[in-house]
């Protein structure tokens, strides 16, 4: 029966979340350590106020690999498993409050407990998780903060609680993993409110796994990375703009052959520029919106692709 | 203490962790229900491991345990699309041998959920008519007698787009 085959194809067709395979795992794992200290039922869910206890969010750091035969496999035969860590969900939380939501899924690197790092790398690499931690307890609470206040606000000048409602104002704070092999790590770490887009976060960690630092472009490149970079971000510009004539890069390199802009521009890359690593493994540069172009131009991304 | 029983199941969640988003998807239609539901299932069926009766029934045991959550929660939330059986359009004789292209999924979803339920056990998780009643906790002759009437009422529900 074709048509029944066409159905299953459609069936079939639906996009695994990325997500699925980490939250089975700590699923497990969380029963595991959870029964090793008390009989109680894992899961409490009181109406839409939803947060993994504290005890098993404990649970979820630290998550031992060789404990269950079964789960020790499966990390073994898992493309993205590096032999020394990897990077995986560490916390969620929901919750919704006065009409407030949110929603967090925050990272954290977690090492693996067979791997032979030493202790100093291993704690470096703790303490990213730390800063992460304080980055989004900071992030959310400033977002609830100013949504509160944007309430009040409301409430005060003449809105009803039904309107706010309508609102469905919304802070999220989520992440994606850019690259990652056996000793490097990049992930992008985004917390945004649907309500204000200017207060938007998105930040980059690209670390190095075997000695835990962070990846800087000078670490990447060698010192004096500098001026051919910047070529090669400009020759990028100039070729973006005589391809598409709506595209406009603002330049204030001395270098710059091309139209002197109105306004302030790109001058220079440093080691404060944001960058992660691609699919390939390459250094993507990213510029905020307004750095180096109008705001149609976005948050202008360039790939950097190592000279041989 | 790792018993066989709690073996099988964790292995078995962890092998077939697509299969069960996706039917959990079928229902929900909907990424983060669905992982809730998964979530759900692999810690009752964790909790419960001990009532598994023999380790060859662990994939009909941890489906009846999926599909039990999914129809919960639709009844809990009250998205359940009420689908009387006289709702539905009526079985008219169709000629055999005809062939659509219309969204056979879509009229799928249409259809009452025990149907819905056979025919996605059946055709896309492959399981045996025996294997969903036990699934379902239905006798075999019900079982059957979904299939077939959800069967005409896709070809019935086709039919009935084409000429419009």
């Amino acid at each position: 029966m074709k048509k029944i085959e066409q159905a299953k194809k459609q069936y079939n067709e639906v996009v695994i979340p990325k997500e699925l395979n980490n939250l089975v795992l700590s699923t497990i794992k969380k029963y595991e350590k959870e029964k090793s200290k008390t009989s109680l039922s894992i899961y409490k869910k009181t109406g839409k106020y939803f947060l993994i206890t504290a005890a098993s969010v404990v649970a979820c750091f630290t998550l031992l690999l060789n404990t269950s035969e079964a789960f020790a496999k499966e990390m073994e035969g898992l493309p993205i498993i590096g032999n020394i860590a990897k990077i995986l969900t560490v916390r969620t939380y929901k919750e919704e409050k006065e009409g407030i939501k949110i929603e967090a899924t925050i990272p954290g690197i977690e090492v693996a407990s067979d791997s032979v790092v030493e202790e100093k790398v291993e704690e470096k690499l703790l303490d990213v998780n730390q800063v992460i931690q304080e980055v989004s307890d900071r992030y959310m609470n400033e977002a609830k903060q100013r949504a509160e206040e944007y309430k009040k606000a409301f409430l005060e000048t003449g809105g009803t609680e039904e309107e706010w409602k309508e609102h469905e104002i919304e802070i999220k704070v989520d992440y994606e993993i850019m690259y990652q092999d056996e000793t490097t790590v990049s992930f992008l770490f985004m917390g945004s409110e649907n309500w204000a887009s200017a207060y938007a976060v998105r930040e980059y960690y690209n670390i190095d796994l075997k000695t835990g630092e962070t990846i800087t472009l000078s670490s990447r490149f060698g010192d004096g990375y500098e001026e051919w970079i910047n070529e090669e971000i400009m020759s990028q510009m100039e070729a973006q703009m005589k391809q598409d004539s709506s595209a406009t890069y603002w330049v204030s390199n001395p270098s710059w052959k091309g139209e002197k802009s109105e306004f302030d521009g790109f001058v220079s890359v440093t080691d404060q520029t944001k960058f992660y690593l691609n699919q390939s493994g390459n250094v993507v540069l990213v510029f905020e919106k307004y750095e180096v172009g109008p705001g149609s131009m976005g948050s202008p991304e360039f790939e950097i692709v190592p000279k041989s | 203490m790792k018993t066989e029983k709690y073996e099988v199941v964790t292995r078995y969640v962890i092998d077939n962790q697509n299969k069960l988003y996706r039917i959990a998807y079928h229902y929900m239609q909907d990424k983060d229900t669905t992982l809730d539901m998964v979530q759900n299932t692999i810690c009752k069926v964790l909790e419960k491991h001990e009532t598994l009766r023999s380790t060859e029934a662990v994939a009909v045991w941890v489906h009846r345990i999926l599909i039990n959550e999914c129809m919960t929660y639709l009844k809990k939330s009250k998205r359940e699309i009420s689908m009387e059986e006289d709702d539905l359009p009526p079985i008219v004789y169709v000629e055999k041998g005809y062939e659509a292209t219309e969204d056979v999924y879509q009229q799928l979803k249409m259809l009452p959920e025990a149907m819905q339920t056979v025919v996605v056990l059946y055709y896309f998780q492959e399981f045996s008519l025996s294997e969903i009643a036990e699934i379902t906790k239905t006798p075999l002759s019900t079982v059957k007698t979904r299939l077939y009437s959800a069967l005409k009422k896709l070809k019935v529900a086709i039919e009935k787009e084409k000429m419009v």
